[in-house]
């Protein structure tokens, strides 16, 4: 379970969290829903202690990760799994080196082993057969696809996605969106997604908070902000920003 | 007035920030080195990176160097008949300065721009993020390999420059001033004492430091995009040349009190 209570942070003058609450219950998928550079990545990297706020606590499954050392910090990364906007692959590896990559350093697995369980992870997100392909060579949709991939390979207990949507070609939008769905059903995680659009937090979504002003100012179930949602638009998105 | 000094006063604490960045970083890496890893396949490619890859231009500078060294001694000394000691003169010469201070420099240049390039384009696109997602220390990954590199290759490209630079004071002396092969040689041997080489390898292996610090110190402080990444470059390049030439002022004195 992940808890944030009271997150503070600002960079230089500008303050990106205000005392921000949150609590996203184990095997749930919660949406965090704001406008663009509200401050939604910065709080999917305070949860995973890549940023470290001001003030505030975070706990996973009841550990404060504010106050750890970075040691130990690395111990409570292994619990889970990133995928960042741009993909974050490592472009002097291959597909495989990508996905293999937590497994040859973290594990005693054979090379077979890690072999076969990099082509299970990459047929889970729909690749096949891309293993010696050069980052460069893939679309950005793929690279989403195996970025899902590397998150998932050390069976991670909570996946957390930063604009999973962003840069993917729009028909393969919903093709990203049943994915994340079929993962958090199929690996029972605990998921966090934070994107801009309500459209596709509608298609992925247990449960969506909207960011704003720092905080969260509404959780709601899918069926409940279908009904409220030109509330929601008008009060805290501006409908532009959708 | 007041903006002079304004604009001083920023300078000077951006100075001392970037210096007390370098010194946590030169630390934190020696700390890395010594950790357990299973990352000696990235210290093999960047050594050759480092090594293999700059043979080439380190011979050709090296082959020039050599022969303008020894065309410039020839002529001076041959005014008083001393023209036989020129292998020598040359020898000694390439192997306490010229030859360290050339891959050093040509190292900042070649390689150090590209590592505070690398590592830049990695943290604006996340990558430096997604190794510690990955539960793995950014400076082990990719400092370490970086920094065992130029520790190890650079002495060696000394070692080549030496070689190659001698090669190209000999056809000059031999081709040009009519100096006898043998004689060449004989002086190149008699003159050369292990300290000289020594002073060389030690002095190639301190720029070798200051190269892959400065560079992937400067690469990890990459703030923003593609503008910073052009920044960064030039900063590894012009204060590691900067670094170089302080160090080897300090080296030449140090090595003639010794």
């Amino acid at each position: 379970m992940i808890k944030i209570q009271n997150l503070y942070k600002k960079f230089g003058g500008h303050e990106v969290l205000s005392g921000l609450d949150l609590e996203v219950k184990s095997g749930e998928l919660m949406v965090i829903i704001g406008p663009s550079g509200c401050g939604k990545s910065v709080l999917l990297k305070h949860i995973i202690g890549l940023v470290s706020p001001d003030s505030g606590a975070i706990f996973i499954d009841g550990i404060d990760i504010t106050n750890l050392s970075e040691a130990k910090l690395k111990k409570i990364r292994f619990l889970f799994g990133m995928v960042f906007q741009g993909g974050a692959l490592f472009d002097s590896l291959t597909v495989e080196e990508n996905v293999a990559f937590g497994l040859r350093l973290h594990t005693d697995k054979s090379e077979e082993e890690i072999r076969r369980i990099v082509k299970e992870k990459l047929g889970l997100v729909g690749l096949e057969n891309i293993e010696d392909r050069r980052i460069d060579e893939l679309s950005g949709g793929m690279r989403k696809r195996v970025a899902l991939a590397r998150a998932i390979v050390m069976n991670p207990r909570i996946i957390l996605y930063d604009e999973p949507t962003t840069g993917v070609d729009v028909a393969m939008i919903d093709n990203v969106n049943r994915l994340i769905r079929d993962l958090q059903d199929r690996l029972k995680v605990t998921s966090v997604v934070v994107t801009h659009d309500l459209e596709n937090a509608y298609k992925v979504a247990d449960r969506i908070a909207v960011f704003h002003s720092g905080r969260i100012a509404r959780i709601e179930t899918v069926e409940k902000m279908r009904e409220m949602e030109e509330e929601i638009l008008q009060k805290y998105m501006g409908k532009s920003a959708l | 007035m007041k903006e002079i000094v304004e604009n001083l006063g920023r300078q000077a604490l951006a100075f001392l920030r970037h210096l007390g960045g370098i010194f946590l970083l030169f630390f934190s890496t020696i700390y890395w080195t010594f950790q357990p890893s299973r990352l000696k396949k990235n210290i093999f490619s960047q050594m050759v990176f480092v090594g293999m890859d700059s043979l080439l231009i380190i011979g050709v500078t090296s082959l020039l160097i050599g022969m303008v060294t020894a065309w410039q001694t020839g002529i001076a000394i041959e005014q008083f008949g001393a023209k036989t000691y020129i292998g020598g003169i040359v020898a000694v010469a390439i192997a306490r300065e010229m030859a360290p201070l050339m891959v050093g420099l040509m190292c900042a240049g070649r390689v150090g721009s590209s590592f505070a390039a690398e590592i830049g384009s990695m943290k604006v696109t996340e990558q430096i993020d997604a190794l510690k997602t990955l539960a793995v220390e950014p400076v082990q990954y990719l400092v370490v390999p970086r920094f065992l590199a130029c520790l190890v290759m650079m002495p060696v490209l000394v070692i080549f420059a030496n070689v190659i630079g001698l090669f190209g004071g000999w056809l000059v002396a031999t081709r040009n001033l009519g100096v006898d092969s043998a004689i060449y040689i004989n002086h190149v041997l008699s003159f050369t004492k292990f300290k000289d080489l020594y002073a060389g390898l030690t002095k190639a292996a301190v720029y070798g430091i200051i190269t892959s610090i400065f560079s992937c110190y400067r690469g990890l402080e990459v703030r923003g995009g593609s503008e910073d990444i052009s920044r960064a470059t030039t900063f590894a390049v012009v204060f590691s040349c900067l670094a170089i030439l302080v160090a080897d002022y300090f080296f030449s004195v140090l090595f003639n009190l010794m």
